[in-house]
């Protein structure tokens, strides 16, 4: 089943989501502080490490500065004396570990005849035996030598950036460089140690804070002096890789470290980031600590990894766990749909399942079960309702067949008259009525609408029908037929209900009728030339409002193929679904093209058919009815 | 038989063992080569011809000597002596040298821009910033063109002659130092990070754009060997041209050529003098570096202020010196 359509699954993974969202928070805090604190404690700990580290190197700096100093008044003492200066640079080396070599350098000619005299003692690199001989000759002019000129053109000791003593003990050295001056303050020459800085190669590699973290040591022309990789050691400067890469930062970390800065700048080493901690020494050089970042922060990176699969574990035991719990939890919801689809199928009376909480699965089952109960009345009382209905409507259907029987269905056959009339009830029973007798050569004709609709209406017109046959034989003039239907109408009429009706009579000999129009529409004359005219007749109240109301009669003489369309305002007030009406003008229209030769059958249909043509189906709103008499 | 470097540190006698042993088998014409300066990309293009076998390809075995050992003699007076055939030297030593009697010929001329600057540890607002400047200067010469700036602005300077001069600059015993642009001057900018333009004068803007590196040979030899130097001029030209358009390759030769004598460096600073050493290879007036020999005039300006400056007592032919 999809988990679009399990609750379970669908709560079950909404809960993991917020856990999870909530988790996610909380574990990135909590990395974030982690990292923090780890990074501010490798600070620490990389500079404590190399503060150790300067203090290392600044011991070893100091016993050779101080073991030149302590001889040097030694020397200015004896300077005549050469012997005793080779034996001085003997004794310096010979009493001193860190020092491989030594030398009194003098000025050239400052022996007479003697361009160049520099006594020098050295350890051998392999066998530490000391040599000593004599520097400087045409291919060592030590006076345009670093160790010698610059300490002389600074005027004070100076430690000489490392070079490979070639000549000597074969190591990579420093030499530190103390001027001799004579009592005028001028430099006559120059006593100087040379300190051996394989010690300090070895010192700074075996230095590690982390597996990867490294020192580097540059000297004041930034050359690297160590370096965890040694073949940048004296061939490449800080700025060798930075001002390749352009890396700003890389640079200003070695301008930093060139002009004695002490601190700490965050970089990008080597694709990795990481942080270096820098400290100037005495001698000018300066010393700093890489750390890389994956160092750093690999017992935090494990931590986070541990962290997430654990995390992913128990959202995945959460998860499960939820569903199994709401799944276990909301099991009677399913029961209970089963039992709504049961009842919504018919079986009104399905078991609902019961339930032993008492929460809101409880409310539901009793809610269920209160709309099982509710249905069930429901339908027994619709049921009831639906038999009553059926019988109303059955009684309803009596009524209509009892109600058209009233009105005449067998239409004269005669020579020189042809009549035909319908009723369409807008409900099962109407109001509207017809009606026709022969008296002889005359007949006798109405067309009535009792006033309101429906079984009162109904029984309204039963009265006025049976009023006007009885009446109407009596061969009374039409207008006292119409006092005395008024008279039988208004008597008793509590509900004050009337019919409107007009009524004539016509002599098929001389084709002479009289008429009386109680309150009807006028009716439609068609001449014999198909001239259609409404005849208007004097107003007359309806019959049934007042007894004994004076109706009068009037006279017209009618010709050989004159139709008379006798209607009621179901015909002319009949609407569309935009409420427009058909109206007397169309009526008229209609008429209009009726001639003579259309019988009256046909042409109460026809007119029926345009009225209904003209409604396009909206619902019939009162009763039609409708009387065509030709004569002929 | 493929060409050879000679490692400056077995010197001579390795190149005089080389030369003994292979004599036996030899058909081609030997020559003996010297650049004026320890193995860098300044002679990349000789190196180059070397490895690319263009010098074998002229028919010739030349044998590449870095001083041999001895730095106390320079290349003019090896060539001099005969020790070497063709050495490479600056149009300022080749005239002095004549000057003083070795009658040297240029046969190539490849640099076509001065690179001579100073840089200091002050802005160089004018010549006269200069007056009175503690300056470091090769102990080996190199520097008469500063000596003629001098002289026409009327400065007094102090100078300081050193081998490596890096650190007298950086531990601030000097004021200034002289420098090519394509050597002491990157090591400059490695040692400190950048030295700020103001703080560097080029002479060259100073009316003093004498080309400087060329290749040079004796007279009598040329007269003895002129097939042979106008094959080792050839190839020499092809070396170069191959170096400029194949760079990385060419630092790859010189790196192993580098690494052979043990010289501190690195790639990236030598990667640094190749390109400068060849911008300074384009001539001005062509935009190609086409290896045009100096111009008279230019030579008689360059004569007039070595005269100037007391350099040269006697009159040089312009003819005479260039081929």
């Amino acid at each position: 089943m999809s988990i679009k359509k399990n609750f379970a699954s669908r709560l079950s993974l909404y809960v993991l989501l917020l856990s999870a969202s909530l988790l996610l928070v909380v574990t990135i805090l909590a990395t974030v502080f982690s990292a923090t604190f780890v990074l501010n404690e490798a600070n620490v700990r990389a500079e404590k490490v190399l503060d150790n580290t300067v203090l290392e190197i600044e011991k070893v700096i100091t016993e050779v500065e101080r073991a030149v100093d302590n001889v040097d008044w030694v020397v200015q003492r004896n300077v005549n004396d050469e012997q005793f200066l080779y034996t001085v640079t003997r004794e310096l080396v010979a009493t001193n570990p860190n020092i491989v070599g030594s030398a009194v350098a003098f000025e050239p000619y400052y022996f007479k005849n003697r361009k160049y005299f520099a006594p020098f003692t050295y350890s051998g690199d392999i066998s530490h035996e000391l040599h000593t001989v004599q520097l400087g000759n045409e291919h060592y002019d030590y006076p345009t030598l670093d160790w010698y000129q610059i300490p002389k053109l600074l005027g004070k000791p100076y430690w000489s950036e490392p070079y490979y003593d070639d000549g000597g003990s074969g190591q990579r050295i420093s030499t530190y460089s103390m001027p001799l001056k004579d009592e005028e303050g001028k430099i006559y020459g120059m006593l100087t140690a040379d300190l051996s800085l394989e010690w300090m190669s070895d010192l700074v590699t075996s230095i590690k804070t982390t597996p990867n973290s490294y020192i580097l040591l540059i000297g004041r022309n930034g050359a690297y002096i160590a370096h965890e990789k040694k073949e940048k050691v004296l061939n490449e400067t800080i700025f060798t890789s930075a001002l390749e890469m352009e890396d700003t930062t890389a640079i200003r970390i070695g301008k930093n470290m060139l002009a004695g800065e002490r601190g700490m700048i965050h970089f990008k080493n080597d694709d990795d980031k990481a942080f270096v901690v820098y400290s100037p020494l005495s001698n000018g050089w300066s010393i700093g600590l890489v750390c890389p970042y994956k160092d750093i922060y690999y017992y935090v990176n494990l931590l986070i990894i541990i962290l997430m699969v654990l995390l992913i574990l128990g959202l995945l035991v959460l998860f499960l766990g939820s569903r199994r719990i709401i799944r276990k939890q909301t099991s009677p919801i399913v029961e209970f749909g089963n039992a709504a689809m049961t009842i919504a199928k018919g079986n009104f009376n399905a078991s609902i399942p019961e339930v032993k909480t008492k929460d809101e699965i409880l409310q539901l089952r009793n809610s269920l079960d209160y709309m099982q109960r509710s249905i069930n009345e429901y339908i027994v009382e619709l049921k009831s309702t639906t038999a009553s209905n059926e019988r109303y409507e059955s009684e309803l259907n009596i009524g209509r067949e009892i109600q058209m029987s009233m009105l005449p269905q067998n239409f004269p056959q005669r020579g020189d008259c042809s009549l035909y009339a319908m009723v369409q009830p807008a409900k099962e029973v109407g109001g509207d009525l017809y009606d026709f007798v022969e008296v002889g050569d005359s007949i006798f004709f109405l067309v009535g609408d009792v006033s309101g609709k429906g079984v009162p209406a109904a029984l309204f017109m039963a009265i006025a029908r049976a009023a006007f046959r009885f009446i109407g034989a009596l061969g009374l003039p039409i207008s006292e037929v119409m006092c005395r239907v008024n008279n039988c109408l208004a008597d008793g009429n509590k509900n004050e209900m009337f019919v409107t009706m007009f009524a004539g009579r016509i002599d098929l000999k001389t084709r002479k009728m009289d008429y009386c129009n109680a309150g009807h529409n006028p009716i439609v004359v068609i001449a014999p030339d198909g001239k259609p005219t409404y005849l208007h007749a004097k107003p007359n109240l309806a019959a049934g409002l007042f007894a004994d109301f004076p109706y009068e009669e009037e006279q017209i003489q009618l010709e050989q193929d004159t139709r008379l369309i006798l209607y009621t305002d179901g015909v002319t007030e009949a609407e569309r679904e935009d409420k427009s009406q058909y109206g007397e003008d169309r009526l008229l229209e209609w008429a209009s093209k009726i001639n003579s030769s259309v019988t009256s059958n046909a042409a109460v249909l026809d007119l029926y058919s345009h009225v209904k043509s003209f409604t396009h189906g909206a619902d019939q709103n009162d009763d039609i009815t409708i009387m065509s008499i030709l004569l002929k | 038989m493929k060409a050879r470097l000679i490692l400056g540190r077995c010197g001579p006698i390795m190149a005089l063992w080389l030369l003994l042993a292979c004599w036996p088998a030899r058909a081609q014409h030997v020559i003996t080569f010297m650049p004026q300066w320890t193995p860098q990309t300044q002679f990349a293009g000789y190196y180059v011809a070397v490895e690319k076998g263009f010098y074998a390809e002229e028919g010739i075995d030349v044998v590449i000597d870095h001083f041999g050992g001895s730095s106390t003699e320079s290349v003019v007076e090896k060539v001099n002596k005969r020790k070497v055939d063709i050495i490479t030297t600056q149009l300022v030593s080749a005239m002095i040298a004549r000057d003083k009697g070795i009658k040297l010929i240029n046969v190539l001329q490849t640099s076509q821009v001065n690179g001579l600057m100073c840089a200091t540890h002050f802005p160089i607002e004018s010549p006269q910033s200069l007056e009175g400047a503690r300056i470091g200067r090769w102990k080996a010469g190199f520097a008469e063109v500063c000596d003629v700036f001098c002289q026409r602005n009327g400065l007094e300077v102090e100078w300081v002659p050193y081998i490596q001069g890096i650190n007298l600059y950086v531990s601030g015993a000097v004021d200034g130092l002289l420098c090519y642009s394509y050597s002491e001057y990157l090591q400059l900018v490695l040692a400190t990070g950048g030295i700020p333009k103001e703080n560097i004068i080029r002479f060259r803007d100073y009316g003093l754009d004498f080309p400087e590196d060329g290749l040079y040979v004796t007279e009598t030899y040329y007269k003895n060997n002129k097939e042979m130097v106008d094959k080792f001029v050839r190839a020499s030209r092809r070396g170069w041209d191959y170096a400029r358009e194949h760079r990385e390759e060419t630092l790859d030769i010189c790196m192993r050529v580098i690494k052979e004598y043990n010289v501190a460096t690195s790639r990236i600073l030598q990667k640094m003098m190749l390109d400068e050493v060849l911008s300074l290879q384009v001539n001005p007036t062509t935009g190609q570096a086409d290896f045009a020999p100096p111009r008279q005039d230019v030579f008689e300006s360059l004569k007039a202020s070595l005269t100037e400056a007391g350099y040269l007592k006697s009159d040089i032919n312009y003819k005479e010196v260039i081929r």
